[in-house]
């Protein structure tokens, strides 16, 4: 049964008919998506780290579909105070979207709820002494938001850039002001290896039986439903769905987007932990 | 930083340039599908990222014009592309379009061109736009193209001194990958003015911030192999006897900037031949 | 959005041509400057500019204010512009437009940013107190060249001013009244003065002091600051028709000698008013109505 949506509603160019026939071929068993990627897959794109040398940490992702992505990474000392929220601001995470006016509040709120996940142990590496702690800033430029939604793009980039970020170390007793080493050498990271690393967001699309990963907009327009799958370490910890799904979604597919994202995860962390590494 | 430690005895900048050196330069064409054209350039530590949409439909109505394609630039610096974050606030964004707001104090806070209140930094921003503009829209063969637009977007990922040149040699790049016809190559460098122990004055070829900040520069842009000056801008206080030492300089660096950006471009195409996409 | 009349096809034709034959519709040479008329109010720091039909009023006042943090030992200096619908029709109140914010960076870089004023001189107790001097200057009538003739009143103004005196005993400072003791003028370090050229038929013509029509008709505009001493302070050429970098040469060239014309004028006018005021001041002081002390 093909879904019933037209081009207007879905945004994307395809007619009805061609829009049935994709949902046809990817309900198949085994599926066939319009590009040949296996379920999943990823599309081809381009990641690099370490790329502004006037930043704590950076990375830049160039998605297949013409998605573009910079994230800065930037630390400034910051006394403590009573008066605010507390550790929580620690982490300031901002979404800038080219030529939109304003900035996305919501993509950045996302972003930032899952970076503060407890236990993650990132805002210990933050205080330094008694009295004053690191302020993080984490700047992501979307220089042209990809064609499907942004929530991958945007937390892989910000993955790569805050594996890669370092801050100085502190060679400044407890209760002093802080001084610092100057040899980056011996900087330290901001989430180091074998530690809890920053989370992820996937997107996978269920249609019929089959879920995929990466799914192209024509993808998302045909799936039932469309989830965001948050993944931090070896662990989901968020699994969302999101609007514009034709509709539910059953346990036992919950149940494999959750199984079969880990396998995936264990792929993106690998891939994107040997960015740079060649240099 | 005292003037002196500009250069040092031996000849030597602080990055270790002689006076005619331009800093390591790098470009890549074609870094996105989004865009009609796109470029990325690092020039030392200043980094680009350059689209250009067009000719498309104007998207605001003063934008058309029945003769010629309008041009519109929209120039954004990253928050992180400074030394210090910078503090943005609602709003700081906007394009070539007229904005909408009372005059503004125009104290211009911190020591350096880099470090201004945010109303000032604005106001750069908007004259950095408008020259920009200004100059492709000499160079563009606008005329084909009526009642249309071409618009160049600029993010400023990282800045080291050159910005505006390196923002120019960015959209002539991504001008070039997107088709728009042109006449050649709009080329832009800087070039500073040292003042040597013994008063003499010495022109130093493409300034990094530490030299913007201390030296009074041009910045100058030129249209492909000619000495015709499209785009001249000075902003420190400098004797006038020395312009025609540092044009001598800038018009030479423009000339090396254009051999770079034509090698990028004939590397480009002989990919897209390899690869088919011709 | 209202726009500036767009000069006809006939009147395109008519002045181009006529800038062939290197002649003017007004007459004038192509580097000489439109008559200058300077005037000064009946106040400090008030001076009325008019170059043909353009006219530019400046006027500048003081205030005492608390310096900027992180400039403890500066006063402060600003300049604000506003392009009103007196000027021309096409400009309309309330409302920045690209071209006014380019004009008042133009004139920024010109005066404040080249340092014509001494900001430190105004410093009264540091961190504390200090001068703000403000300059605002009122376009009355466009006919082009808004940028030179904005330039020469602002410098004007600032030269005219005379700013209240002030003592200083421990922590107690004394603003004195102009009448208590004679106001002093502010330091000004040089004279910067705007001179723009336009740029015609692909570079072969170029001119200073264009009118309204003229700018409008140009390929391309470039902006020198310079002042007597020879030093430039600014130039600005954004864009526009591409220009031989000899020809540039020779602008700025051109340009000295008309920054020194319109100094000396400048000057000129500044004594002559003096010594009215002199005058005056002597008339008023020798009434017989005055107190005898």
């Amino acid at each position: 049964m093909a879904p019933p949506q037209t081009s207007q509603q879905t945004g994307t160019p395809l007619s009805p008919a061609e829009l049935s026939y994709l949902h046809t071929s990817l309900t198949l068993t085994p599926p066939i998506r319009p590009d040949s990627r296996t379920p999943t897959q990823f599309r081809p794109l381009i990641a690099e780290s370490d790329i502004l040398p006037s930043t704590n940490g950076s990375a830049r992702m160039i998605w297949g579909d013409g998605g573009e992505c910079v994230v800065g990474v930037k630390a400034e000392v910051e006394k403590n105070s009573a008066s605010t929220g507390g550790a929580r601001d620690w982490i300031e995470i901002s979404v800038e979207v080219s030529g939109q006016r304003d900035d996305d509040a919501f993509l950045g709120m996302t972003v930032a709820e899952s970076l503060l996940v407890p236990g993650s142990g990132v805002l210990e590496r933050l205080v330094l002494g008694e009295r004053f702690h690191w302020k993080v800033f984490v700047d992501i430029l979307l220089l042209t938001p990809p064609l499907s939604h942004p929530a991958t793009l945007l937390t892989l980039t910000t993955y790569l850039a805050l594996r890669n970020t370092f801050l100085p170390r502190l060679v400044s007793e407890v209760a002093e002001d802080p001084v610092f080493d100057d040899d980056w050498d011996n900087a330290l990271a901001l989430y180091p290896i074998g530690r809890i690393p920053p989370p992820i967001t996937l997107l996978v699309v269920s249609v019929g039986e089959n879920i995929f990963f990466d799914p192209t907009r024509e993808e998302l327009a045909v799936g039932d439903v469309a989830l965001a799958v948050s993944i931090c370490g070896k662990k989901v910890v968020g699994v969302r769905t999101l609007e514009g799904g034709s509709g539910g979604v059953g346990r036992e597919v919950i149940k494999r987007v959750i199984k079969e994202s880990h396998e995936v995860a264990e792929e993106v962390f690998g891939s994107l932990n040997s960015v740079g590494e060649g240099d | 930083m005292s003037r002196y430690e500009i250069l040092s005895p031996e000849g030597l900048r602080t990055d270790g340039r002689r006076w005619n050196e331009i800093r390591r330069f790098s470009a890549k064409m074609a870094t996105t599908t989004a865009a009609d054209g796109s470029s990325y350039v690092e020039h030392g530590n200043t980094k680009v990222i350059c689209s250009v949409n067009g000719p498309i439909e104007p998207r605001a109505a003063n934008a058309r014009s029945s003769e010629r394609a309008t041009i519109t630039v929209d120039v954004c610096f990253a928050a992180f592309s400074g030394t210090d974050r910078k503090k943005r606030g609602k709003g700081d964004k906007y394009s070539t379009r007229p904005i909408k707001s009372p005059n503004l104090p125009t104290y211009q806070g911190g020591g350096g061109a880099l470090l201004m209140g945010r109303a000032q930094s604005k106001r750069r921003v908007l004259e950095m736009q408008s020259a920009l503009s200004r100059t492709f829209a000499s160079t563009l063969l606008t005329a084909l193209h009526p009642r249309s637009e071409v618009h160049i977007s600029l993010h400023i990922l990282s800045q080291d001194g050159s910005i505006l040149a390196t923002c120019v040699n960015a959209a002539t790049l991504a001008l070039v990958d997107a088709g728009v016809p042109m006449t050649d190559y709009v080329t832009a460098c800087t070039v500073a003015s040292y003042t040597n122990p013994d008063e003499s004055d010495e022109p130093l070829l493409d300034m990094n911030s530490a030299e913007e900040m201390d030296l009074p520069g041009i910045t100058l842009a030129t249209v492909g192999r000619s000495d015709r000056i499209s785009l001249l801008q000075l902003e420190t206080k400098v004797r006038l006897e020395r312009l025609e030492g540092m044009l001598a300089v800038g018009l030479d660096g423009c000339g090396k900037i254009r051999q770079l950006l034509d090698e990028v471009v004939r590397e480009h195409g002989n990919e897209m031949a390899r690869m088919g996409t011709l | 959005m209202p726009r500036e009349l767009d000069p006809t096809a006939n009147e395109k034709s008519f002045i181009l041509d006529a800038l062939n034959q290197k002649l003017r519709i007004d007459g004038r040479d192509l580097d000489s400057f439109r008559e200058l008329e300077l005037n000064f109010g009946d106040d400090y720091g008030l001076a009325d500019v008019r170059l043909g039909k353009t006219r530019v009023l400046a006027r500048v006042s003081a205030e005492v204010v608390k310096p900027f943090a992180d400039r403890p030992f500066e006063g402060i200096f600003t300049i604000t512009t506003e392009l009103g619908p007196m000027a021309s029709p096409a400009f309309e109140p309330g409302r920045q437009t690209e071209q006014e914010v380019l004009l008042s960076r133009l004139i920024e870089k010109a005066i404040r940013r080249s340092n014509a004023l001494d900001t430190e001189s105004l410093c009264i107790v540091a961190g504390q107190k200090c001068w703000q001097i403000r300059a605002d200057v009122h376009f009355l009538s466009h006919d082009g060249a808004l940028v030179d003739a904005s330039c020469i009143a602002v410098v004007a103004a600032l030269q005219h001013f005379r700013r209240p005196d002030v003592s200083i005993e421990g922590e107690k400072v004394t603003i004195h009244t102009m009448t208590e003791r004679v106001p002093v003028p502010l330091s000004i370090l040089h004279v910067p003065i705007c001179v723009t050229f336009s740029f015609y038929l692909d570079g072969e013509v170029c001119l200073i002091d264009a009118t309204l029509q003229e700018e409008q008709l140009r390929q391309g505009d470039m902006t020198i600051t310079l002042n007597k001493f020879g030093e430039l302070c600014q130039i600005s050429k954004a864009g526009g028709l591409a220009i031989n970098a000899l020809n540039l040469l020779r602008c700025a060239k051109v340009a000295l000698v008309k920054v020194g014309e319109i100094t000396a004028t400048v000057q000129r006018r500044l004594e002559e008013d003096a010594a009215v005021r002199v005058r005056r001041d002597n008339l008023l002081e020798s009434k017989a109505d005055n107190e005898r002390a």
